[in-house]
């Protein structure tokens, strides 16, 4: 009896690691180089509808969990509004949408070498390349 | 084909690329491919006149259907020659001043980004006069099926050949871009040709949170020449009325534009709206116009309608010829010349857009629309009367 409850404890730290392991934190990540040390979700947002141009946003493609709660917890707009906003840009050769890249490890190095670029990962690829200057909490 | 614009612009995107292939490393420099397009079908319950997108259009929908108002493609390739140049190419295929489909170029660019927040293009780009100028022809990235032609349709033409420094910064919580551009316009078309020189205007944005104000203000010297035309003045002045006919002659004459714009755009509230002032010279009418759009997004699903007008400011009918006997048809001619841009109308529409997909809507638009006369319909046969119901269903998307 006893052990089997410890049994069911330990699974369930176990189960819960996992958990927490599959529900790490998305950060917001600039470059270590980077002069910017604190940022709010509205300024990140700005710069992800492409509204503000004072740093250059990096995207994860899809699908990724990580883009899915960015977008969802950060910039709080519907992917249509996000897509309608850029293409209001790329087509006038005013700016250019955020790159695409396939992997967090590549984001990292993408913002690590570029001290205008901003990005998000899982908090597991960050590392000290890149500073973060925002946590998106999970549920 | 109409500009020369294919071969200017091929030609434009070569010696990027030449550029480009000359750069120590000989490594291709990376190009960006994008691309948007709209399929559409608009039917309306008349049919003696047709229903147009713009002005600049030819042939419009009637009560037997059309798919050539608002279907369009387009296919942009930027060209990222250094991290301060680059080169933007813009292929259209489109229905404009002409019955058939038609491939058009109505941007081709080099920039430079001088810096972070100014950046120079040379070459040509979209009249920046309207909120939306830069991306009327994007379906996807508005809420409507297209402008409204009431407000839209106060300027015939919709590119710049020329220059234009583009500023953006961010100051606290507002956004600001800027603009100031300078060119000339030359259209041909079946039985006119219009140049609009010393095109030059500036505009400002400033976007807060969801809010986004703009102010804008262009000029420029007009001149269109036609048959038609000339011969009527030639007329006017054989008749005596030489002092008239100078007035109307239609080379060199001034247009002042000024346009003010406010959207709104949160998660589920959109609002944008526009009043414009198009102020003429010689024969061209002067006209205000505006317009309101407001929608609702549920999830994917944007309930919208659309209230626009066009009011004629300037004198609709001159009294220096008196109107009797052999003097009424050149009384009459001159009426028609004064009228031939700008109309009384105002319409009232309904739509929904549909986020079918990533990067697909589609929407459904119903327009009510109420000229004055022949109002903005084209091809108008007589007998024709107002108001008139127009349906239309497009397609859109970007990659």
């Amino acid at each position: 009896m006893k052990r089997s409850s410890k049994t069911m404890i330990a699974a369930g730290l176990v189960f819960a690691a996992v958990l927490q392991q599959a529900r790490a934190d998305v950060v917001v990540i600039v470059s270590a180089q980077s002069t910017t040390t604190t940022i709010t979700a509205s300024e990140i947002s700005r710069v992800y509808l492409g509204d503000s141009n004072t740093m250059t946003p990096v995207d994860i493609a899809n699908p990724s969990r990580a883009r899915r709660e960015f977008y969802t917890k950060v910039v709080g707009k519907a992917d249509s509004q996000v897509k309608a906003n850029w293409s209001k840009l790329v087509f006038t050769g005013k700016a250019s949408a955020p790159k695409e890249l396939p992997s967090g490890e590549d984001v990292v190095k993408a913002v690590a070498a570029d001290p205008h670029a901003i990005g998000y990962v899982d908090r597991s690829f960050v590392n000290m390349t890149v500073k973060v200057i925002l946590t998106v909490k999970s549920p | 084909m109409y500009r020369f614009p294919v071969r200017a612009a091929a030609a434009s995107f070569m010696l990027a690329l030449a550029l480009a292939s000359m750069r120590a490393n000989a490594a291709l420099p990376p190009i960006d491919v994008s691309g948007f397009g709209t399929g559409g079908f608009v039917v309306t319950d008349t049919g003696k006149a047709e229903f147009g997108r713009a002005q600049e259009q030819t042939v419009g929908a009637n009560s037997e259907g059309d798919v050539g108002v608002d279907s369009l493609f387009a296919l942009q390739g930027t060209v990222h020659l250094s991290d301060m140049f680059s080169a933007t190419v813009q292929g259209m295929v489109r229905r404009t001043f002409n019955t058939g489909f038609q491939l058009d170029v109505p941007v081709f660019f080099v920039k430079a980004e001088l810096t972070r927040d100014v950046s120079v293009r040379v070459g040509r780009i979209q009249l920046p006069v309207f909120m939306s100028s830069d991306y009327r022809q994007v379906g996807y990235s508005n809420t409507w099926v297209r402008p409204p032609i009431e407000v839209y349709g106060q300027i015939p033409f919709d590119s710049d050949d020329g220059a234009d420094i583009l500023y953006r910064k961010t100051v606290g919580p507002a956004d600001i871009s800027a603009q100031v551009f300078y060119g000339k316009t030359d259209l041909n078309f079946a039985g006119a040709a219009i140049q609009s020189r010393k095109n030059w205007g500036a505009n400002a944005n400033v976007t807060v949170g969801p809010l986004t104000l703009r102010v804008g203000r262009s000029q420029s010297s007009f001149t269109s020449r036609s048959a038609t035309v000339t011969q009527l003045l030639t007329a006017v002045n054989a008749a005596g009325f030489t002092a008239l006919a100078n007035r109307l002659n239609p080379v060199n004459v001034p247009f002042d534009f000024t346009d003010f714009g406010l959207s709104f755009d949160d998660t589920h509230l959109t609002v944008q709206g526009e009043i414009t002032k198009a102020t003429g010279g010689g024969f061209l009418a002067s006209t205000d116009g505006q317009y309101l759009l407001a929608g609702y997004r549920v999830r994917k699903f944007t309930p919208y309608a659309i209230y626009a007008r066009q009011k004629v400011t300037s004198a609709r009918t001159d009294t220096t010829i008196p109107r009797f006997g052999a003097l009424l048809p050149l009384a009459l001619g001159v009426d028609q010349l004064i009228n031939s841009v700008g109309a009384d109308q105002h319409s009232f529409a309904a739509g929904v857009r549909w986020d079918v997909h990533e990067s697909v809507d589609l929407k459904l638009q119903v327009d009510r629309v109420s000229p004055e006369g022949n109002g903005l319909f084209i091809n108008v046969r007589p007998g024709f009367r107002g108001p008139v119901t127009v349906a239309s269903m497009t397609l859109d998307f970007v990659f």
